[in-house]
């Protein structure tokens, strides 16, 4: 679509363009990006965060100043190893020990690496490496070891799954590859962003003793792209859903994509959500632990995005056919309400779990199990933020009043007596103009007596004017 | 598996009202499930479906200790090889006395209630109150010496206990206080509550310092179930498909089902700790920590998953192979029944019948109803064993097979 075309579909659906211009109006970023003082190296590292990313540049740009280098670094650092491990030109010799060692170029001045192939789109990224380089020096100790611990777990994982690929099969076979494959990707991620967030005292250092928290996050975000992006990969000729689930639906993965298995793609559609839903509740867990705005905004954005392309692709056929997304409006709609409190955003949670519970059929093997998990994390937002307590309920029962009602009732009496003094000034006014007047009148030569002779004797009106009775002449 | 289940010692049992629906469970728990070792007792259950296949009980409980007695009205039906069976009357206590010194329990489990659906105010404060005193003082000892001395009694309560039926309940906790009189619309659950109150005010009162406490199940239904999943079921099997895609409210409401083992399980757990806490007491050492306690407290029970109340009852239908889809449902919004079934109710009223839709069933379809249990999990280390969708298609494969093999009587 282009700019006529989407100027046509915001004009057909007005709460969509309200929210794009609700977010770019009234949102504020807790921390605006000061750039007169960067470096030249530092403008280069914002360069190419715009270019490999666009969903994140954003959020990245709004952290707070303690973290907003350190992450922009480690972004690039694995985007970087990503860009090695993704270029299929690239012998396994030469391959293996690139990604294995990665996490000792960062140490070392001016490296940069220029084997990739030209179509690879964030080459120019390691042509430019030594630059991420100077910076990654420049953070604190503890941040550098942070980033060069999960760099080095990350390119052994990378690694052991290139040889892995050459050497065997390495498709997805049971739920537990699933999850792992989804850990080294993601999983490795929010370890890291979780230790720079503890380390810069931004985040509950009780988050580092719930390890199972923060891989939530990360295999949530994974998982719903691994879902969303079916057809893409399939097309690539890559396939993560595990054989574990699909298995039970189909007997060749190919069948996910013939019309006549649509049922069953469907149901093995809605059991990859289930395996997904699963995680929403550590990861809500998580966000309860963070502490500073700009670090839960960068974190509570992609989930509240993860669950509501969720919902979007809970049983839609359309992924299986082509790429589905949200608009443009639902996105900044998201943003806005990711951007506040946990409270919000679990609001926006509630409200997307229901949205997916209404989609669920009894057509479905798993549709008690996708009632259940949904329920479960309703029940678990209640124990977060209670709508019941049992004060009230014991008062209700004890017929005492709560102290809101105690000021309401205080209130309304206030009220109560305000306008019957109001009455009464009135009531008072109105006695002395009346009085007034039937004194002027009084004096005006006004004959009462006969007035109130008159009404004794029956007649409130007037005498009828004698009609006039036109004699001809 | 079997070689990590936890062993549980009970000693001597003796459930009242075990020929009852949870009764019977608990019974089977006991004996540790003959209904799955002994073809003579085993459930009917559908075969060849996968829908309903389900890894076995027995591998997943603990392994009980016990040795079990049952009392109830009648004990011709629902019994179980390996249990002795008495007939007796909670209300008499001579009929107690005679029991209790024939068995010598260690430990009550008394389940024994009238039906919720039984309407009969006198029965039920007769036995829900009246028998539930009489129990506990010949328990405790306070109509002589029956030759043994009773330990603890657990009682089954019900979460009812602290809902007016009218009311949204969000995952409320035993903190909420008991519902009477004015505010309490349901004459069972008023029963229930004093019941409630008298067990657990006589912890520790008795001549023999026996400890009690109360569990309170929520939703509870499974294999022989009369109540919950039967009336799905029948309403599922009978109502045309146009009746059947009429949903009262928007389904948004969660609920709490709770397979009954689960609730077995719970009441053994508390059975457990209970006799724990007397021998704790009676060896003179200080009672439990006040938050660790059981003796003298209540529990609620669930299985920890409130489902959207229209969604089991889907699920069921779906198991009856009656299926309706999410853009067949006809959603009708509560305001609206509200008036239809009060109006339904008056005009029936005047032949003197009930509708089938009144304004009971349209709230209690419409209305969120949901229980913590933390306390349970934390005090009695309870923690639903058997998840809501297996104990699904436990209850309604029970169903189905029964009717199957009824019908195949019949054909012969």
């Amino acid at each position: 679509m282009g700019f006529i075309g989407n100027a046509i579909y915001l004009a057909f659906h007005p709460t969509q363009l309200r929210s794009i211009i609700q977010w770019k109006v009234w949102h504020n970023p807790p921390h605006e990006r000061n750039a007169k003082n960067d470096t030249e190296t530092q403008i280069i590292c914002y360069k190419f965060l715009d270019q490999t990313s666009r969903s994140f540049s954003t959020v990245i740009k709004e952290l707070h100043p303690e973290l907003l280098l350190p992450i922009t670094v480690f972004y690039l650092v694995l985007r970087g190893l990503d860009t090695i491990e993704d270029d299929t030109s690239i012998p396994l010799e030469t391959k293996e020990p690139l990604l294995r060692n990665f996490k000792d170029f960062l140490t070392q001045d001016g490296w940069n690496f220029t084997g990739n192939r030209p179509e690879e789109k964030d080459r120019e990224l390691l042509v430019q490496f030594q630059n991420v380089i100077t910076e990654f020096k420049n953070m604190k100790p503890a941040y550098q070891a942070i980033v060069k611990d999960i760099t080095d777990k990350m390119g052994n994982g990378m690694a052991d799954y290139c040889v892995k690929a050459a050497t065997e099969d390495a498709s997805v076979k049971t739920i537990e590859e699933y999850d792992l494959y989804c850990f080294y990707v993601a999983g490795l991620v929010g370890e890291g962003l979780t230790r720079l967030f503890v380390e810069a005292e931004f985040g509950n250092p009780a988050l580092m003793k719930r390890p199972e928290l923060q891989k939530s996050m990360g295999l949530f975000l994974q998982k719903t792209n691994i879902i969303r992006d079916i057809r893409e990969d399939f097309d690539d000729e890559r396939r993560f859903w595990p054989k574990e689930i699909w298995s039970k639906h189909v007997n060749e993965f190919e069948d996910l994509f013939k019309p006549e298995h649509k049922e069953a793609a469907l149901n093995c559609n809605s059991e990859m959500v289930l395996n997904a839903l699963e995680h929403v509740e550590e990861c809500l867990f998580y966000l309860a632990g963070l502490r500073e705005q700009s670090v839960f905004n960068f974190c509570a954005i992609p989930q509240s995005m993860a669950i509501a392309t969720l919902e979007l692709c809970f049983r839609n056929y359309a992924v299986f056919e082509r790429n589905v997304k949200i608009t443009k409006g639902d996105a900044c709609e998201l943003m806005v309400q990711s951007t506040q409190n946990l409270n919000v955003l679990c609001q926006t949670f509630r409200r997307l779990t229901r949205a997916i519970h209404k989609k669920n059929t009894p057509k479905d093997p798993n549709f008690l199990k996708i009632s259940i998990t949904c329920g479960k994390i309703e029940k678990f937002i209640e124990t977060i933020f209670p709508s019941q307590n049992a004060e009230d309920a014991k008062r209700r029962v004890s017929g005492e009043l709560s102290k809101e009602e105690l000021e309401k009732r205080k209130a309304e009496a206030e009220n109560k007596s305000d306008v019957f003094f109001l009455l009464a000034i009135m009531g008072v006014i109105i006695l002395i103009v009346a009085g007034v007047m039937v004194a002027a009148a009084w004096m005006l030569g006004a004959r009462f007596d006969l007035a109130w002779q008159e009404i004794r004797s029956g007649n409130f009106r007037p005498p009828a004017p004698k009609s006039l009775t036109h004699n001809e002449l | 598996m079997s070689a990590k289940r936890r062993n549980l010692e009970l000693g001597n049992v003796l459930v009242v009202g075990g020929c009852g629906f949870l009764g019977w469970h608990i019974v089977d728990h006991l004996l540790n499930f003959p209904s799955e070792t002994d073809p003579s007792s085993a459930l009917p259950k559908p075969q060849g479906d996968a829908r309903f296949e389900y890894p076995t009980l027995g591998s997943r409980y603990p392994d009980y200790k016990a040795t079990v007695s049952v009392v109830d009205l009648r004990t011709t039906h629902n019994r179980l090889p390996g249990a002795n069976y008495y007939d007796g009357d909670i209300t008499s206590v001579e009929s107690m006395m005679k029991v209790f010194s024939a068995v010598k329990p260690d430990l009550v489990i008394h389940t024994a209630t009238p039906s919720v659906l039984d309407g009969n105010k006198k029965l039920l404060h007769k036995v829900n109150v009246e028998g539930t005193r009489t129990l506990l003082e010949v328990a405790g000892g306070e109509h002589g010496d029956w030759g043994g001395k009773c330990k603890a009694f657990v009682y089954t309560s019900s979460s009812s206990v602290v809902h007016d039926t009218q009311s949204d309940l969000k995952n409320v906790n035993e903190e909420w206080p008991l519902i009477r009189g004015r505010l309490q619309k349901e004459y069972y659950s008023e029963t229930k509550a004093d019941a409630e109150e008298i067990v657990l005010k006589y912890n520790r009162q008795s001549p023999t310092n026996m400890v009690t406490c109360a569990i309170r199940p929520a939703g509870i239904y499974g294999e022989k179930d009369t109540t919950v999943t039967y009336k799905i079921l029948e309403h599922g099997s009978q109502a045309s498909p146009t009746v059947l895609k009429m949903q009262l409210g928007d389904n948004d409401n969660l609920f709490d089902f709770t397979y009954v083992g689960n609730i077995a399980y719970a009441h053994m757990l508390a059975g457990h700790r209970l006799l724990a806490t007397y021998d704790r007491y009676e060896s003179g050492q200080g009672g439990p920590l006040e938050h660790e306690r059981v003796d003298g407290e209540a529990f609620n029970i669930t299985n920890d998953s409130p489902i959207y109340f229209w969604d089991v009852t889907r699920a069921m239908w779906a198991l009856i192979d009656r299926i309706v889809e999410p853009h067949q449902v006809w959603a009708l919004p509560e305001g609206v029944l509200e008036i239809v079934g009060g109006l339904a109710e008056s005009v029936m009223g005047l032949f003197g019948k009930t509708p089938r839709l009144t304004r009971r069933v349209v709230r209690y379809s419409c209305m969120t109803r949901y229980f913590s249990i933390e306390k349970a999990k934390y005090r009695l280390a309870y923690l639903p064993i058997v998840p809501v969708d297996e104990g699904v298609a436990r209850a309604v494969g029970y169903v189905v097979e029964s009717q199957r093999q009824t019908e195949e009587k019949k054909a012969l």
